[in-house]
């Protein structure tokens, strides 16, 4: 190898330090295994958010915007997505995107895991709702996630801590469901609403998807990272891995990486090697790691890593109301959900469904822009007029539809386009299909008739919203069949026998839901597979 | 009459920011978007001082958003125009929305008008849910019955 190596070999490499390489690092470490994690970026700076001071809002989408290609941090990478009709979001950093996101916490239904059986369609999961759902039990605690207990579109399982109040708006639409018959359920939320672990209780701030400077919000920077260290594990941060290598038996290596304080580029050897990088940092490094062995990228012999792209394209519904609601306030992210859409109904002209989570509309400079309402606000002489329409008087319905696979929505690396460290940079093609269309409007006609009955005198429809790929899915999906997938059911390569993939890359279909629970949930049960199967995993000999 | 103190310190930082070379454009654009309004007692973008105070304020916070904010004013009249919001418009959404995000942004920062929207900023609240309120709605959901397909059932 013609870069420097660190001396040590590790038993696990994991890269990327988001929710997935979180929950494993933490499962090997209290097992004893020694675990280096290589993470892009840096842990996030709580202090440049301003969420108790009048500039928030102003500020809110600086350093902890959503979409990268307008961040530009640092850390970030350049993502094309000029064939897209999603623009991808995330956070590179110590967290990922736990930093941002919602933290709406869910696991999937039964059925998600068997559409190819019940709907004819896409995939069936190498495993089943009973297999994941212990890992959901364990990963609802160590998220720190609140609500309530019973919800009938699901199995029944617990929920580790109380949840939030209701409010008025809450109120509203729970009798507006009652009134139609449809589900309603309070929301969700990996939010702490006591004291638990290393988090605070919520003070309902509202600053949940621009980093939580009250430190509520389940982030893995919070919850994973301080115990991990704490037991070991190395986390190198300005770490941008850019090859995962290989030796002559097909084994991997380690990872080549470069550090970006420095320039210099680096070799760090282990003895399993997993890539939590996301579904779009994940096939990006699975391409770059092409070799004569591997000419089509690694772990790549079925062709599969990088297609298959899900994206949960995402419209909204809005409602403005005569009432006034405390809509700035959090948890922002989800007040209350309705799966009453989302699974097949026979009678309908497209399958699977939809996810609807309740939120208000945020302070007095979101009513200018054009999310969620789909367009801008007025300016000039209607302009008070209609900040007084929408602040506090209005609450929407985020609706995520399931987005099904196809081998059409891919993730290449671009030709052209690098990063700051010369690594391609990945091109994104998706289009939402037919399918997604119809589902959409379907369901958004569905959420004007519930925001009718909740009282709303106007709605507002937005369709497919292009900044809204928080859920990035499918580009290294799991199955039993080499040739038409790229990791098994546990997240191991069909190819490489110490190689994992522990992100949403692996999802074969992605549900309605907000993902990372079902993440996490996978990422800690493929942990416990490869500490059962330690004693006889296939390393590389290059180490000995 | 603003205290002489405070018109020391606009000066310097619209400056430092670049807007003092586009102070006109500023002016009938501010107004333009964001005029007064007395039906709904809503001060205009002028009175409530989003040049001499607010503007600067914005972007002390949000200082990488000066240059492509003058870039933008820099294609506009010095003088009102006689149709200014469709001036304002044919500039292209970027710059528009350049320009209106941070005034509205700039606006949105006075404590008067947010006094007068009822927006008491992102406060920390307590809370004590009350669990049978709660817990009475989930058991009206849970009386509907399960709604999930069960792949197992026969």
């Amino acid at each position: 190898m013609s870069h420097p190596q660190t001396s040590k070999v590790y038993d696990v490499l994991i890269v990327g330090a988001g929710p997935s390489g979180a929950v494993a690092a933490k499962r090997f470490a209290e097992e004893g295994m020694s675990v280096i994690c290589l993470e892009q970026g840096e842990y996030p700076d709580y202090t440049v958010i301003r969420s108790s001071e009048p500039e928030f809002e102003l500020t809110k989408d600086s350093a902890y915007g959503w979409y990268p290609n307008r961040r530009n941090a640092p850390s970030d990478y350049p993502i094309n997505d000029s064939e897209s009709d999603v623009a991808p979001l995330m956070w590179n950093g110590v967290g990922g995107s736990s930093i941002l996101y919602a933290a709406a916490w869910h696991r999937l239904k039964p059925s998600d895991f068997r559409v190819k059986t019940l709907d004819g369609i896409a995939d069936d999961w190498p495993l089943t709702y009973e297999d994941l759902a212990p890992f959901y039990d364990r990963v609802d605690v160590d998220f720190s996630v609140s609500g309530v207990a019973g919800d009938p579109a699901f199995p029944h399982f617990e929920v580790p801590l109380p949840p939030f109040p209701m409010g008025d708006m809450e109120r509203k639409f729970a009798a507006a469901h009652d009134r139609l018959g449809w589900h309603w359920w309070q929301g969700s939320n990996a939010i702490a609403t006591v004291k638990h672990g290393n988090l605070e209780p919520c003070v309902r701030r509202g600053s949940c998807m621009w980093g939580c400077f009250d430190g509520a919000k389940a982030s893995v920077d919070r919850t994973h990272w301080p115990k991990n260290i704490k037991m070991g594990v190395k986390l190198v941060q300005l770490a941008r891995v850019v090859r995962i290598e290989t030796d002559s038996s097909g084994a991997a290596t380690g990872a080549t990486y470069i550090d970006r304080a420095t320039g210099v580029t680096h070799f760090q050897p282990a003895r399993i090697v997993i890539v939590s990088a996301n579904g779009i940092g994940t096939p990006r490094l699975l391409l770059n790691s092409a070799s004569a062995q591997h000419p089509n990228g690694l772990a790549n012999s079925s062709g599969m890593v990088g297609k298959r792209l899900m994206m949960h394209p995402y419209g909204t519904v809005v409602g403005l109301f005569d009432d006034f609601f405390e809509g700035w306030q959090g948890p922002y992210g989800q007040r209350a959900y309705s799966l009453e859409f989302a699974e097949t109904r026979k009678d309908l002209d497209f399958v699977r469904g939809a996810k609807w989570q309740l939120m208000g509309t945020g302070g007095p400079l979101n009513t200018t822009g054009s999310f969620p309402w789909g367009g801008a606000g007025a300016w000039g002489p209607d302009f008070h007029k209609e900040v007084r329409r929408r602040f506090g008087h209005s609450a929407y319905w985020a609706i995520i539809a399931e987005d099904l696979p196809s081998d059409d929505n891919t993730v290449t690396l671009d030709s052209t386009l690098t990063d700051s460290d010369g690594m391609p940079a990945p091109k994104l093609r998706y289009r939402a299909s037919e399918n997604t269309r119809r589902l959409l409007d379907y369901n958004q006609k569905q959420a004007q008739v519930s925001m009718r009955e909740a009282g709303a005198y106007e709605t507002i429809v937005a369709p497919i919203v292009r900044e809204t790929g928080w859920h990035l899915l499918g580009t290294a999906r799991m199955g039993d069949d080499p040739t038409n997938s790229v990791v098994d059911s546990f997240g191991r390569s069909h190819d490489v026998p110490n190689l994992f993939v522990f992100d949403g890359s692996v999802m074969p279909t992605s549900g309605a839901v907000n993902p990372t629970g079902t993440v996490a949930a996978l990422a800690l049960r493929n942990a416990e597979a490869v500490i059962a199967h330690a004693r006889n995993q296939l390393t590389s000999t290059s180490h000995v | 009459m603003k205290a002489q103190g405070i018109i020391v310190t606009t000066v310097s930082m619209t400056s430092s920011h670049g807007l003092d070379g586009v102070s006109g454009q500023l002016r009938w654009v501010c107004d333009a978007l964001i005029p007064h309004d007395s039906e709904q007692g809503m001060p205009s973008a002028l009175e409530a001082g989003v040049i001499e105070t607010l503007l600067p304020r914005a972007l002390k916070a949000r200082p990488e958003l000066g240059p492509p904010l003058v870039a933008a004013l820099q294609r506009l009249p010095a003088e009102p125009p006689p149709h200014p919001l469709t001036t304002l418009k044919e500039l292209g959404s970027a710059d528009f929305d350049q320009i209106s995000h941070l005034i509205a942004g700039a606006y949105f920062l006075d404590f008067e008008v947010n006094r007068r929207l009822k927006y008491p900023g992102q406060e920390a609240l307590d809370y004590a849910p009350d669990y049978d309120e709660v817990m009475d709605v989930a058991q009206r959901v849970i009386d509907r019955g399960n709604i999930y397909v069960d792949p197992n059932a026969p």
